[in-house]
């Protein structure tokens, strides 16, 4: 019984994994496909914020902060010093985690609202030192990051690159899953739940939160590198906007916090949304309540 | 009757903040006995308690559990050693089903089969509890919330347990099963202390009892004593003193 069962979930998966890789077969034009993968970086980057708010119960509004860290470090990784893209990305995870343990910190102390304030300083004043340092390309943006290669072979065009994105995506996907079975998973649900009992059952209240935040980084500094990498290469200080971060808690919020598929389903719905109301750019504050 | 004292208090000053509420706490609970504490609101029963767990850091003095100083230990750490605390208001995790409630107790315990072993103890011991076990503990009623909190204790496998006011808010039916319960907990190998307001009824479920008034221990002695004290009797157990 429980053998059949496992047998069907595989071809499941099996079957999702070769629909999916069939997808730049189908989707008819460029544009699509390039919305595809902006589809999937959301994913990541909405999985990744749903294990410190969803699980840990912390209210951070730096992970747009952390995924802007992300995108800039591989820019500056692979444009500076001539990193390929397989290097520039571990590089970029590395400097985004230690930021992210950075971040944690305030939650030692804050909860709620003053957390999420505190790590709104944190991702707004990153963005506005990048707007104003020249050797970050200031207002004018950072562009011809260099394509991923392997090989000979250059995934230049977002048909391509949709291939490197998507297995990072079922990747993210399958150790977020991971970690909420995990002892990790129980810790934060834990925390999440009640501080207090949390430390009276000998859960140690730093070391998680600090270890949320890091994973979460992972998950934003690798969504960071993916976007600086993505046709045409250019990132600029206003992709990574306070409006950008409530789009991500949105996210969360229509799949129903602390739940995975939630998320994925959020991430996919809310940039469909966001691209369809583009043309009606003035309506947007509208329409996704924000100012 | 010379136990081994596990828990030896000296000269304890503690508080929220600035705010000192303890001063100068001297107590020593011997291995197996239930200790009771005891006093009116606002003198520092909960402080002191707070201050043996670590969730409040005391300002000054010394917390000795078997020979380990603790009184600079994180609450997880002092956990580890085997003190736990089942704390007030019945905080459990809401939104997590009963079992999920106990399993974290055990959250320190590595080994997946004693977990399981201390499960069953725990609905050995409460039963109600296995009943509801795939129910979330925020639909459990308030006597069964008690049991949930004193379950979760004793799934780390302590040696020494402190209840913070386990009769709050209840039916003097329920609190009578309570401090069974508490009893039994006793019996079965562990040592108790015990905050309770209660004075009647936790005096006569403790081997020794402190009375604190104004952050510093009032009076203490054995409880059988300590009924028929007069000034306990005037100031905790209503009623006159009679004229002899």
């Amino acid at each position: 019984m429980s053998f059949s069962n496992k047998y069907r979930i595989n071809l499941y998966w099996a079957a999702i994994i070769i629909i999916l890789s069939l997808l730049p077969f189908i989707v008819p034009n460029l544009y699509q496909m390039h919305l595809i993968n902006i589809i999937c970086i959301n994913i990541i980057m909405a999985i990744g914020l749903n294990i410190v708010k969803g699980f840990a119960g912390q209210v951070t509004v730096a992970h747009i902060g952390l995924y802007a860290m992300g995108a800039y470090s591989s820019a500056i990784l692979s444009i500076n010093y001539g990193f390929s893209f397989w290097m520039a990305l571990p590089g970029a995870v590395i400097i985004t985690v230690i930021a992210g343990a950075i971040v944690g910190i305030p939650s030692f102390r804050l909860q709620g609202p003053y957390l999420a304030l505190a790590t709104l300083a944190f991702s707004e004043s990153l963005r506005i030192y990048i707007s104003v340092n020249t050797d970050l390309g200031a207002t004018i943006g950072i562009s011809n990051i260099p394509p991923p290669v392997i090989f000979d072979f250059t995934f230049n065009d977002a048909f391509l690159y949709y291939y490197i994105v998507i297995p990072f995506t079922l990747i993210s996907i399958y150790f977020s899953f991971k970690i909420l079975k995990s002892k990790l998973g129980r810790a934060f649900k834990a925390i999440r739940e009640d501080q207090l009992s949390s430390s009276a059952v000998g859960i140690n209240l730093r070391f998680y939160k600090t270890i949320a935040f890091v994973i979460s980084a992972v998950y934003a500094g690798l969504a960071g590198s993916l976007y600086a990498h993505l046709d045409p290469g250019f990132i600029h200080p206003n992709n990574f906007t306070l409006q950008e971060s409530v789009l991500y808690i949105l996210m969360l919020v229509i799949g129903g916090i602390g739940h995975i598929w939630g998320c994925i389903v959020g991430a996919v719905f809310i940039t469909l949304i966001w691209d369809l109301t583009r043309e009606y750019y003035q309506y947007q504050l509208i329409i996704f309540g924000y100012d | 009757m010379s136990a081994e004292t596990i828990l030896k208090i000296k000269d304890l000053k503690s508080g929220y903040g600035k705010v000192q509420i303890l001063n100068g706490i001297d107590l020593e609970v011997k291995k197996g006995q239930i200790i009771a504490l005891l006093g009116g609101n606002g003198t520092g029963k909960s402080t002191l308690i707070k201050s043996i767990s670590g969730l409040i850091k005391p300002f000054e003095g010394s917390i000795k559990f078997y020979d380990n100083e603790i009184s600079n230990l994180r609450p997880h750490k002092i956990v580890r050693q085997g003190l736990v605390q089942v704390t007030q208001g019945k905080e459990v995790f809401p939104d997590l089903s009963v079992e999920q409630n106990l399993k974290l107790g055990a959250f320190i315990i590595e080994d997946k089969k004693k977990v399981l072993e201390n499960l069953q103890f725990v609905y050995k011991f409460f039963p109600i509890l296995k009943e509801k076990r795939n129910q979330n503990a925020a639909l459990l009623s308030g006597g069964q919330l008690q049991m949930l909190c004193i379950g979760r204790g004793l799934m780390s496998n302590p040696s020494f347990i402190m209840f913070d006011e386990p009769s709050a808010g209840l039916a003097p039916q329920i609190v009578l099963e309570i401090f069974k319960n508490i009893n039994r907990i006793c019996k079965s190998g562990l040592t108790v202390l015990i905050i309770e307001q209660n004075v009647r009824m936790a005096l006569l479920l403790a081997d020794y009892a402190y009375i604190i008034r104004d952050g510093i221990i009032h009076l203490q002695g054995k409880a059988s004593e300590l009924v028929n004290d007069d000034r306990v009797r005037l100031s905790y157990l209503g009623g006159t003193v009679a004229k002899v």
